[in-house]
């Protein structure tokens, strides 16, 4: 898979969101919080790839922002070549069916009074000329695919677990044919024995339908598991791409090499040294001068407190944001 | 080492509707050294944090109650105790940090206030000694600007700051355990790791024991002496972290550890996964309550459920297929 040279399929070209909260009559002040602030990367097609980092840092917004359920404050996003992030609604919604997403929460992302089968069916209903015969039948054939038995199709949300959930949900996004989608923590809620159970389905899914995926995830492990490339997101920015096995064996920014090394592993025999960051994160909506990350950077510079790093190339394919290299 | 909390047989049930009881905590033993880190794991509904709730006697009545058992703590059964008596240990001698550190601290009281209410109430000391002492706490567990915090309220902390708090709370009358129910679960990683960090300092520095309660075992490997690995209100496996991590004897824990993706893990390599779902409680399997899941059943387990055996090194294992610990068959 790795040698093959494939096409872009979708591309963020310094893609920016701000939320504006606007002061109220109580005199709380107006904010305006930096999610995501200009991010440029490209998805291949077929291609996995893991988007890491602490909450708040900007990975879901940027997720919501490639397929459009947020709209961005500025920067582009190519689509198989066309730009989306200025399109009409009317038009996007043509595109929605190729672009679908998996959500993190499998209980507040499904419907509680739809069954299950009528909420695997509501995308072919509303994207589709389909009848309502080929859609039920498409809809027993998505469960049995995803391993859910055909009696459960009538059952609401509330009769499954956590992982049956996560399926329906699975189920949903697969109905249209999608190229694309963004996976937003889908396995985080989920308990170690089905979570496995859960990333091999959308390993297979990928292998069956030659999807692409945005994985986002906090959980490290899971995330080298699954992706051909990471991005180490911070406060918005992009601070360091790469291969995954080269993330994690050669991290370049001290912010991924400090993230790699707080990963709990189970391995007992070969204990890692840990770099412990000092403070928090900075808030998104006072972000600091210069390099996001130098409040808590050990290598911190002169230069880190005024001058924001570019993302460069820095190794065939290996992307930091940083000004010690 | 002198034993610090030994439960004995211990069953908390919790009634469901007016007919149906079912045992969240099934005869579940075990025991915590002076100054050791025990961790209990276990999926949802395992067990685990009722065990817990048990050891506090903070079980919510009704629907739940201790049904029987022994709890030793420091050689006294604490379900004899008197309510009162039960109130002299709970957050002086014994205390518990939760999961989601916002809903466990009041939002309408400054953090002064919460830390120095336990100081008052159990070292008996002045408003003055007290806010001191609260001060010197909050240092320990390196909050910045001590004296500025006790004027904050939880909603102007992050979350990492609040779970400090907490222990610093907990830690405020030098209890001799403290009860950690999923305390970086809600954290992210690199804020998990300065948590972690700090429990290990303070275990060291104060000489508390912790029982850790925790599905992430990834956390067990990097802070827990022994473990206990639960699974629908039974204890599977008891031992050492290490040796159970390099050699585990119970199909489940064997599982556990395998359906997760190691940074060694190639890409693409199908993950093992344990099939099936966790049963439900009221429903349990007549054998081991694991026979539904287990790929090494045998006919016996589906008839009789296994006991708990203790191997010579020090082991415990519920399951047919170990002896003398090894895999038979």
């Amino acid at each position: 898979m790795d040698n093959v040279k494939r096409d872009v399929l979708i591309e963020a070209r310094d893609l920016t969101k701000h939320f504006i909260s606007k002061g109220n009559a109580l005199g709380t002040k107006k904010l305006v919080v930096k999610a995501v602030n200009g991010l440029t990367f490209k998805i291949m097609n077929g291609e996995t790839l893991g988007l890491v980092g602490e909450s708040g840092c900007g990975k879901s917004t940027t997720g919501r922002l490639l397929i459009r359920l947020l709209d961005p404050t500025s920067g582009s996003i190519l689509y198989k070549g066309q730009d989306i992030a200025s399109i009409k609604e009317k038009q996007m919604r043509e595109l929605r069916s190729e672009l679908q997403i998996i959500f993190q929460d499998p209980f507040s992302s499904l419907n509680p009074r739809m069954t299950c089968l009528d909420i695997i069916m509501e995308p072919m209903l509303i994207h589709t000329r389909m009848s309502k015969a080929e859609r039920k039948e498409k809809a027993y054939d998505l469960l049995n695919y995803v391993g859910l038995p055909r009696e459960y199709a009538l059952r609401f949300p509330h009769e499954f677990s956590g992982g049956q959930r996560q399926r329906i949900g699975i189920a949903r996004a697969l109905a249209l044919k999608p190229k694309f989608i963004v996976c937003d923590e889908p396995v985080s809620a989920l308990d170690v024995s089905v979570q496995s159970q859960v990333l091999n389905l959308i390993q297979q899914l990928q292998q069956d339908f030659g999807l692409t995926y945005l994985f986002i995830a906090h959980g490290l492990n899971v995330v080298k598991y699954i992706s051909d490339r990471i991005g180490v997101m911070y406060l918005g920015s992009i601070v360091e791409m790469a291969g995954s096995d080269e993330v994690y064996a050669n991290p370049m920014h001290p912010y991924t090499q400090s993230l790699i090394s707080a990963i709990p592993d189970t391995d007992v025999e070969n204990k890692r040294q840990r770099i412990i960051l000092k403070g928090d994160v900075p808030s998104p909506s006072n972000l600091p001068e210069g390099c996001p990350f130098h409040t808590r950077c050990s290598q911190c510079m002169k230069k880190c407190e005024s001058e924001k790093p570019e993302l460069k190339e820095i190794a065939p394919g290996h992307l930091v944001a940083c000004h010690l290299y | 080492m002198a034993k610090l909390l030994e439960v004995k047989n211990l069953i908390t049930q919790f009634k469901v509707d007016k007919t149906k009881i079912i045992s969240a905590v099934d005869k579940v033993s075990f025991s915590i050294d002076e100054g050791e880190t025990l961790a209990i794991v276990g999926e949802s509904g395992s067990g685990k944090s009722v065990t817990a709730l048990s050891v506090m006697q903070l079980v919510p009545n009704p629907p739940g109650h201790i049904e029987g058992g022994e709890i030793f703590f420091q050689g006294e059964d604490l379900l004899k105790m008197s309510p009162a008596q039960m109130r002299e240990v709970r957050g002086n001698k014994i205390s518990m940090i939760f999961q989601e550190p916002m809903t466990s601290l009041n939002p309408v009281y400054t953090i002064g206030e919460q830390i120095t209410e336990a100081i008052r109430l159990h070292l008996k000391l002045s408003k003055k000694d007290a806010e001191a002492r609260a001060v010197e706490l909050l240092r320990k567990v390196e909050i910045p600007d001590a004296e500025k915090r006790l004027k904050t309220y939880p909603h102007q902390l992050s979350g990492g700051m609040r779970q400090r708090v907490m222990i610093c709370m907990a830690l405020s009358c030098s209890p001799k355990l403290l009860i950690a129910d999923e305390p970086t679960t809600a954290l992210d990683v690199t804020i998990q790791a300065q948590i972690l960090d700090l429990i290990r300092h303070l275990r060291e520095s104060e000489k508390t024991a912790v029982m850790f309660i925790t599905h992430d075992l990834g956390v067990v490997a990097d802070i827990a002496h022994r473990a206990v690995v639960m699974y629908a209100g039974n204890i599977m496996e008891m031992g050492s972290v290490h040796d159970m991590f390099l050699n585990p004897l119970h199909p489940y824990t064997r599982g556990l550890l395998n359906a997760i993706p190691k940074l060694s893990t190639p890409r693409g390599e199908k993950l093992y996964t344990i099939r099936g779902i966790v049963p439900d409680l009221s429903n349990l399997p007549k054998g081991c309550v694991f026979s539904t899941r287990c790929e090494e059943c045998m006919e016996i387990c589906h008839e009789k459920r296994p006991p708990l055996r203790q191997l010579e090194d020090g082991r415990q294992v519920r399951c047919f297929k170990v002896e003398g610990g090894k895999v038979i068959g």
